[in-house]
């Protein structure tokens, strides 16, 4: 039997009333935020990459409350999620034994069980076939599980099938950085809102998606009468409401703006051709491969390139007016220090990687960048997205900081550093995400290990891979905390695992600030950390491939701070080196920004320049006054200013599907709500996903505020309550993707960028009709 | 979804206990009245919605239930001050050396949470 979302509340409310009698309950009196606890543990925000700093307040072996960390970025400020943290913990639905599906039926076996049973699989699956196994993990596992994940595929299996979600986030993003600058991850900090006068919004939800930065933008705004916001967003979202210029235009046309604001840059005389001689480079691409052939060119190419993209041609492609397009080129080139912020917007779509190019051009052109208040600026979805998954080369295409498999000296250097033979680790990526379940859905991939992650409801047309990971003639384990979610229910075993602070690891957030997270109270009932299970599977699994000699020397950790060690080691030298970043440092300090190359160093606010207190400049381009983009050693230490054409979406509205339907998140659920549907609070102020639409949009299609529409894309449909607001513009409907009884994620487009195999989650066909 | 099942199970047991164990424990919260999953707090509320919404709390997104709970065990009609504590910890803890029997709003404005007092109370530079 499903229980209803409204027994659910009524399931809630009873678990609450008794509690409060002293019935014993999951959920404990005392995880209420209380203003006392017995001990106070400093930790990070279990939710969104924004990485909050806050103390967790244990009191009897409980989480009974959070508060802000005044002493880290955040400023001792939580978003509603955060204050709300602890009853995720003791969620009725919580997974604590490990279970196996029989039949159709989930029954409770013992860890002996689950383990032997997941490694004559996974043994079984490999020795026919090495590429017949996949892992696929999770920007909120720590960064210590998601390399350990890495080498004991990459390295000790030899296979590259390890990627994870935030492929499905921040993709383009990572692809946008080391395209244009050599190297992932930004140069700059939450610390420029607090010397920049102009920011540029574009495709970001912040006051929803990322609140506590918002409230720091806000105090700005409201402090210093000279800054002006500028936002760019189909969606006039609250964001939209406040800015000094709002840029409303037709989904998927942004590039053409974006090139426009460039053309006004170039044709008004407002770049920085001091900055452009000395720290550029013009590439473009002269064959589209795969691989894409790409070729130096040079600004006066450049010059002749932009000259198509007038303001009237984006005014004309794009439906933003051309005054704005010129006002917001001219504020951002001649303001003091411009920072421009995006997220999903530009990030989720089949040319995610151009646009973030084009953002990063605009920066380049003008030189706002590399000095407090200017720079460009990526915002992060998951709280270990960039540190864990990123930057600690879980993504299948990718070896431990900055390095690539394609790339013969990394793999080398690599293979060396984790004692393994040459030639161990393969030089083609393995199966980004999408493809990873394409292939588990074909067969191809007989093995699938799911951990912290949710594809079930996540995935972009996920009805498709539904069928793959219900299928039976393939083996899925799933490590979550909660079951049933909309994974867990498909999986044929399932793995109970410790969730947030009931186990230790390290987080790394949006500005390159790895925080670390102890461990405060114990994994409910038979649950434990992902590493520990990881850690057991990874020797059982060696040894069952006869590598069990290997396993002793490759994997020999008994705790996470022994991979950290290593994890260190492995940065140093490189871009991100982080050596200096001890677990005792760590452990005292509110979080650490790499590079911090040694004990002493206090880590480092910017990137990429001197002058600004980047120690490696020095190191890596010994010549450099103070700008070197050094992660871009083969175009001189400079950046590359890239000409990227206009592209539209893969999926355009058209007569049969007229509106163009977009998906996001609301400042009550974080993802697919698998744990803030778990507080009372939050379910009940955002208990259902609906859909917004224009009010013109509903009058003509005969549909007011809160009737029932069906909402139809060419993979699927789905009734929803119609919010009919004056939010998304007219020929735009959007839906949240967190209620996991209307999966919006059954229409979406799972069409990726060739670049950075990111889907277009942003951009679909739909047609709207009155249910 | 055998799962489910044993929690059917146990809310029918709590339904059925609740009553009878009702007079046991310590004094209830003042309880809020059964509303639709529809509702939303601005059809009954609206004047103190207005309030809050114009207010620093309304424009980032602190809503409602953050200070007043939800509508069952955790619904408070007078916020507890371990809400406001998440991210005033330093002006809870100030005001509770002073007096136990102060709260936030003896001195600020109860939705809009705008001071009221004429003398400043917290340190210069508090959240």
């Amino acid at each position: 039997m499903e229980l209803t979302r409204r027994q659910l509340l009524k399931f809630s409310a009873a678990l609450a009333a008794a509690s409060a009698i002293g019935l014993d309950l999951p959920i404990p009196q005392e995880a209420r935020a209380a203003v006392g606890a017995d001990k106070w543990v400093k930790g990070v925000c279990r939710y969104c990459g924004a990485g909050c700093g806050v103390y967790v307040g244990v009191t009897k072996g409980k989480v009974v409350a959070v508060k802000g960390d005044k002493d880290n970025w955040n400023k001792g400020y939580v978003c509603l999620k955060g204050l709300l943290l602890p009853p995720i913990l003791y969620a009725p639905d919580r997974l604590t034994y490990p279970m196996l599906k029989k039949g159709d039926k989930f029954e409770r076996i013992s860890w002996k069980e689950a383990m032997d049973l997941m490694v004559a699989k996974f043994a079984d699956a490999y020795k026919k076939n090495p590429n017949s196994i996949a892992f696929y993990g999770s920007g909120q596992a720590y960064t210590e599980e998601s390399y350990f994940m890495g080498k004991l595929f990459k390295a000790g299996l030899g296979s590259n099938n390890t990627d994870g979600n935030p492929r499905l986030c921040m993709a383009s993003a990572a692809v946008g950085y080391v395209s244009t600058f050599g190297k992932d991850e930004p140069m700059g900090a939450y610390d420029d809102f607090y010397h920049s006068d102009c920011f540029f919004l574009i495709g970001s939800n912040m006051p929803e998606a990322h609140p506590v930065l918002y409230r720091i933008l806000r105090e700005q705004k409201d402090k210093r009468k000279d800054v002006k916001i500028i936002v760019a967003d189909p969606r006039k979202t609250e964001l939209g409401r406040k800015a000094d210029l709002y840029m409303s235009f037709t989904p998927g046309t942004d590039l053409a703006i974006l090139n426009a604001m460039a053309h006004v840059i170039v044709k008004e005389g407002l770049y920085n051709k001091d900055f452009i001689g000395k720290h550029t480079v013009f590439k473009k691409v002269v064959a589209p491969g795969p691989p894409p052939k790409i070729e130096k060119t040079s600004w006066e190419d450049y010059v002749a390139f932009i000259e198509q993209f007038t303001p009237e041609m984006a005014e004309k492609a794009s439906g933003c007016p051309k005054a704005d397009i010129i006002k917001a080129a001219r504020w951002f080139a001649q303001s003091k220090a411009t920072m421009s912020m995006w997220c999903m917007g530009l990030n989720q779509r089949t040319r995610g990687v151009w646009a973030n190019n084009l953002v990063h051009n605009l920066h380049l052109l003008t030189g706002q960048i590399c000095r407090p208040g200017a720079t460009p600026f990526s915002l992060t979805g998951q709280p270990n997205a960039c540190g864990g998954v990123r930057d600690g080369g879980l993504l299948a295409h990718l070896l431990p900081y900055g390095r690539l498999v394609v790339n013969d000296k990394d793999r080398e250097d690599m293979e060396k550093f984790w004692g393994v033979p040459k030639g161990r680790i393969q030089a083609k990526p393995g199966l980004s995400a999408v493809e990873m379940f394409q292939a588990f859905g074909k067969g191809d991939v007989k093995c699938l290990w799911i951990a912290c992650t949710n594809p079930g409801q996540s995935l972009p047309n996920v009805g498709e891979y539904r069928k793959g990971m219900a299928a039976k003639e393939t083996f899925l384990v799933v490590s979550e905390a909660y079951h049933p979610s909309k994974t867990s229910e498909l999986a044929d075993l399932i793995l109970p695992a410790a969730l947030w602070v009931e186990k230790e690891g390290v987080y790394g957030q949006s500005e390159r600030r790895y925080q670390l997270l102890e461990k405060c109270v114990e994994p409910a009932g038979e649950a434990r950390p992902d590493f520990d299970v990881m850690n057991e599977f990874g020797r059982k699994l060696l040894a069952a491939v006869g590598r069990a000699d290997e396993a002793k020397h490759l994997i020999p950790y008994k705790k996470t701070a022994e991979i950290w060690d290593e994890i260190r080691q492995a940065s140093s030298g490189t871009a991100y080196d982080f050596m200096g970043m001890t677990r005792d440092r760590m452990k005292k300090a509110h979080g650490m920004q790499w590079p911090v190359p040694t004990a002493s160093h206090p880590g480092t606010l910017r990137r990429y320049s001197a002058k600004y207190g980047d120690p490696l400049v020095k190191k890596f381009d010994p010549s450099a006054a103070d700008i070197s983009f050094y992660g871009n050693k083969a175009d001189g230490n400079k950046a590359v200013v890239w000409l990227r054409p206009a592209a539209g979406p893969a999926e355009p509205a058209d007569k049969d599907y007229p509106f163009v339907l977009t998906t996001g998140r609301q400042i009550e659920h974080w993802h697919t709500a698998t744990m803030t549907a778990k507080v009372p609070e939050l379910r009940r102020a955002a208990p259902y996903g609906f859909l917004e639409i224009n009010p013109a949009d509903a009058k003509s299609i005969g549909v007011k505020n809160k009737d029932k529409v069906k909402v139809s894309s060419r993979r699927g449909s789905l009734v929803l309550e119609a919010r009919v607001i004056e939010v998304p513009r007219p020929g735009l409907v959007y839906a949240s993707f967190h209620d996991p009884e209307k999966l919006i994620n059954l229409l979406t487009n799972d069409a990726f960028d060739a670049l950075s195999k990111q889907p277009e989650y942003k951009i679909c066909a739909v047609r709207v009709q009155k249910a | 979804m055998k799962h489910w099942n044993k929690f059917s199970l146990l809310l029918i047991l709590l339904l059925v206990a609740l009553p009878l164990l009702a007079n046991a424990g310590p004094k209830k919260q003042k309880q809020h009245p059964a509303v639709s999953e529809e509702q939303e707090c601005l059809d009954c509320h609206a004047q103190q919605y207005d309030a809050w919404q114009g207010s620093k709390h309304g424009q980032m997104g602190v809503q409602c239930v953050v200070c007043h709970g939800s509508l069952d065990a955790t619904f408070f009609v007078k916020p507890p001050l371990e809400r406001c504590n998440g991210c005033h910890a330093d002006q809870v803890a100030e005001m509770q050396k002073k007096s136990a029997k102060l709260t936030c709003t003896s001195c600020h404005d109860k939705h809009t949470l705008a001071a009221t007092s004429k003398t400043p109370f917290h340190k210069k530079g508090g959240n």
